[in-house]
């Protein structure tokens, strides 16, 4: 178990990281989700012991300082080495005997599918080329704690699923535990177990993928997730007043915004807490058997999504929700 | 720490003073009327000698006019062969690329002694030994190398991009590049016509030799008044060079600054 | 956009402008070497002009002579630039600003302005020779060693340290500051000490712009004639001084023999400078660029 004992990061005026707290388990996959300029990276550089964080430290199960290694996101390979000189500039610098090393550069560079490329520069290589080899200089140094920033977000969509399924093969391979940060919820997602929402240089909510898109903790972590409706109203003892939907809710905050995600929340099926009777604007075909409908009721329009060819355009149906909404 | 500190504060010290130290004895020697051995300071210095020199004498004037106007010319020289080629080598892939890469370094690697005879021998049967154009050819030849580097650099950022862009959405190609090219660019022509400048103004061998005296700019004639011994005028010519070569760049270098936001 | 006639268009001011005044200028001395100068009547060709120069000592002795010190002074410009601008890259105290404008100032100025304050201070009746004799270090001018016009080129290799150590400080700042800390980040978090980022990463990134620096400084060393000429020492003659004063003398007959060793000097510094590169490309940051 790793410990991140209320960190803050503060440049100048400006505080980037305010108090985080986290636990992240050994031999998993963590990611940190945020929105650009949220610190996330900021945080990773702590890790890794680029920066040092102007209160607070970074422990592990031990109780000592452990820098994690670092994949960057542009990859930073040294320009001017070759392939194999870059994968073992981390041993060369630990005076590693040059067998050992050369055995160790064998392995890894097999475990990562790039042995012909040995001779290559930097210059030459692909981004994903270029990402292995990045993620081979970081693993032949034995390493338990892995840092990626931004890992797959300059690889083009086919790759990026490629890698996702590799770097989960490397993490089970050689029990590492991977902290990487990211602003695509979906990659977020895809790799890790647990997910800490970074927004402000806070830290909003830490949860497992599913917890976190049925139930955000706030308004902040459920416009950054997005894919919902976010319906303006007021509160008056426990029931939501609306345009749209007037009735009893789950109160989180006082704000009064009704929070209807567009997958999950509503359906046709009766349940004991109807929502709204709306007309069918327009189905959008989403690919996987799934519609997104626009829905108007009074004039006002709500997005949701259902399975296809279970409802008419410019027809008349009454909606439920699955369970009781939530009220920000 | 401490101690490293005042260990690169005394090598700041130390380079200043060096760089600083020759400036200020020409200086002095510019405003002072005696300063022979064994005095470490002038006997009497006289502030208006300077001024007196730079108005009234006609040496002085014809040397600052040749200066500027072999310099104006080159810079000008420079740029229009430069730009075009910095713009070839930086926007496109063409067979030979690597020899004209090579090409446009020679000048710089050839020593200049042999350039410039080999150039004087040339400009002879051309006709062109003592005229304007021939000196500043032989000045630009010294300046290409810099001005394409410079300009070459800057321009291999965006490559063709932006123009691009431009032609796309309905200018002109000289509106293009008036409005796209030169301001996306200015660091590197800036570069390229400050470098141009300093190069033309202390060329010594090529204006002498392709000039056949007829352009004895301030450092051509500061020469035979250092070898003579009269090391006053020497100093006066010099003091005007940093003069017409300070003031202009710092102008240049303002103006480019205030006009819009720093780009790379 | 990109087209072939615009390229063409593009590249035809430089091409035209080198081969009227460079590519001719050249194949005239070509020509002219080989003993073919109609004007003076002489037009059997013949190679005798660069074996008699290859076999001519005084000529070789000066030859090697100047080629040693342009070595030896461009070198030291380069190491002790690479050492400044190591020092002074960080924008971390208030010094590096003015520190990069002053490292300008040397470049802006002609060589003759250092050679007239050098001489006004180092010369045996100058002003550090004033200071020794008044603090009673050395009683007259004549014990203050010759430092202008010596047999070591001193005064010469100083007005170069004081034009090129700038040179290459500035030239190096500019590379230093674009890569940034990229590079040094990486290597601290793989583990590698400072000493070991330094000599790895950092020097073998910057190594293609110390080379350039120092062909550009060693060709100026080589071939420029003023400062050897107000400097140098009668005795110990530098090849540009030696070359200028034949041509200057106006002797027609000479000046095949002239534009052969013209020949010899030009040719020997492009492989010396393709040599320089070649190499450079076997040393570490060799992939990474050269001119």
């Amino acid at each position: 178990m790793y410990h991140l004992d209320n960190i803050s990061q503060q440049k100048g005026n400006t505080h980037i990281l305010h108090g985080i707290n986290l636990t992240i388990d050994e031999n998993s996959i963590f990611a940190i989700l945020g929105p650009s300029g949220s610190g996330k990276t900021t945080l990773l550089n702590i890790l890794a012991g680029i920066d040092r964080p102007t209160d607070g430290k970074f422990l592990n199960e031990d109780g000592q300082v452990e820098k994690g290694i670092m994949v960057f996101q542009d990859y930073r390979l040294f320009p001017h080495m070759t392939v194999f000189k870059n994968i073992t500039f981390g041993l060369k610098v630990k005076k590693t005997n040059s067998s050992e090393l050369k055995q160790r550069a064998k392995d890894i560079m097999e475990t990562m599918g790039i042995s012909e490329l040995i001779d290559r520069y930097p210059d030459e290589l692909s981004g994903g080329q270029q990402q292995r080899v990045a993620l081979a200089r970081a693993l032949i140094l034995n390493l338990k704690l892995l840092l990626m920033d931004e890992p797959f977000s300059s690889l083009d969509e086919a790759l990026r699923i490629e890698m996702l399924d590799f770097v989960k093969e490397l993490q089970r391979k050689f029990q590492l535990t991977i902290v990487f940060v990211t602003h695509y919820k979906t990659e977020a997602y895809m790799l890790s177990n647990k997910v800490a929402i970074l927004i402000d240089g806070q830290i909003m909510q830490v949860d497992a993928p599913k917890q976190l898109e049925s139930n955000p903790q706030n308004l902040a972590v459920a416009r950054f997730l997005g894919q919902a409706n976010f319906i303006e109203g007021s509160l008056s003892n426990n029931d939501f007043v609306s345009p749209v939907y007037s009735g009893k809710v789950r109160t989180v905050t006082e704000k009064g915004v009704l929070y209807l995600p567009f997958s999950g929340q509503l359906q046709l099926n009766k349940t004991e807490y109807p929502a709204f009777k709306g007309n069918i604007l327009e189905k959008k075909w989403m690919g996987s058997n799934l519609e997104r409908i626009t829905i108007e009721i009074d004039q006002k329009t709500v997005y949701c999504d259902l399975a296809s060819e279970s409802v008419d355009e410019n027809k008349t149906y009454q909606f439920y929700f699955s369970k009781l909404p939530v009220v920000f | 720490m401490a101690s490293k500190k005042i260990l690169k504060l005394l090598v700041y010290l130390l380079f200043a003073v060096l760089v600083l130290m020759p400036l200020f004895v020409i200086f002095m020697l510019a405003i002072s009327k005696t300063w022979n051995y064994p005095s470490l300071w002038p006997k009497w210095v006289d502030w208006g000698y300077y001024f007196r020199f730079l108005i009234t004498n006609a040496e002085m004037q014809a040397s600052l006019l040749s200066s500027m106007e072999l310099a104006v010319g080159t810079v000008v020289l420079t740029i229009l062969i430069a730009y075009p080629t910095a713009m070839a080598l930086s926007y496109y892939d063409f067979k030979g690329k690597k020899l004209l890469n090579i090409l446009v370094y020679l000048p710089m690697i050839i020593p200049s002694i042999a350039v410039l005879t080999n150039m004087d021998f040339i400009m002879i049967k051309y006709g062109l030994n003592g005229s304007f154009f021939g000196v500043v050819s032989a000045h630009t030849l010294f300046c290409l190398p810099y001005a394409i580097k410079l300009l070459y650099d800057n321009l291999i950022l965006w490559k063709d991009k932006y123009e691009v862009t431009s032609r796309n959405l309905g200018a002109t190609p000289l509106q293009t590049f008036f409005k796209v090219t030169i301001p996306l660019n200015k660091n590197g022509l800036q570069g390229a016509v400050m470098m141009s400048y300093i190069v033309s103004m202390t060329q010594y061998l090529g204006t002498l030799l392709i000039g056949d005296g007829n352009y004895i700019t301030l450092s051509v004639r500061m020469f035979p008044f250092t070898t003579e011994g009269k090391y006053r005028i020497a100093a006066v010519y010099g003091i005007t060079f940093m003069l017409v070569t300070l003031i202009p760049l710092y102008l240049i270098d303002v103006w480019v600054t205030h006009k819009g936001r720093k780009l790379a | 956009m990109l087209t072939k006639r615009k390229l063409i268009l593009l590249l035809s001011p430089f091409c035209l402008f080198m081969l009227f005044f460079f590519f001719s200028a050249l194949a005239k001395s070509l020509i002219t070497s080989f003993g073919y100068y109609p004007l003076m009547g002489m037009e059997k060709l013949s190679l005798h002009y660069y074996t008699d120069a290859l076999n001519d000592k005084v000529f070789l002795r000066i030859f090697f002579r100047t080629f040693i010190f342009a070595l030896f002074s461009a070198g030291m410009a380069c190491f002790i630039g690479t050492v400044l601008a190591f020092l002074f890259k960080r924008n971390d105290n208030p010094f590096t600003k003015p520190f990069f404008k002053l490292a300008q100032l040397p470049v802006m100025l002609p060589h003759i302005f250092i050679v007239l304050a050098l001489i006004q201070l180092l010369s045996q009746t100058g002003l550090v020779s004033s200071l020794l004799t008044k603090i009673g270090i050395i009683h007259s001018y004549n014990s203050f060693p010759l430092l202008l016009n010596d047999q070591w080129q001193i005064g010469i290799i100083l007005t170069y340290l004081w034009k090129e150590v700038p040179f290459v400080i500035v030239s190096l700042v500019l590379v230093l500051r674009q890569m940034d800390n990229r590079y040094r980040i990486v290597a601290d978090n793989l583990g590698a000490t400072k000493w070991q980022t330094f000599w790895k990463v950092s020097l073998p990134l910057l190594m293609p712009a110390i080379v350039n620096a120092f062909i550009i400084n060693f060709s100026f060393n080589f071939g420029s004639y003023e400062v050897p000429y107000l400097l140098g020492n009668q005795t110990k003659e530098m090849l540009p001084v030696y070359i200028y004063d034949l041509y200057v003398q106006g002797d027609y007959t000479q000046l095949p023999m002239i534009m052969s060793l013209n020949l010899i000097l030009s040719v020997f510094s492009i492989a010396f400078a393709g040599l320089v590169l070649w190499l450079s490309k076997h040393l570490p940051g060799g992939h990474t660029g050269g001119i």
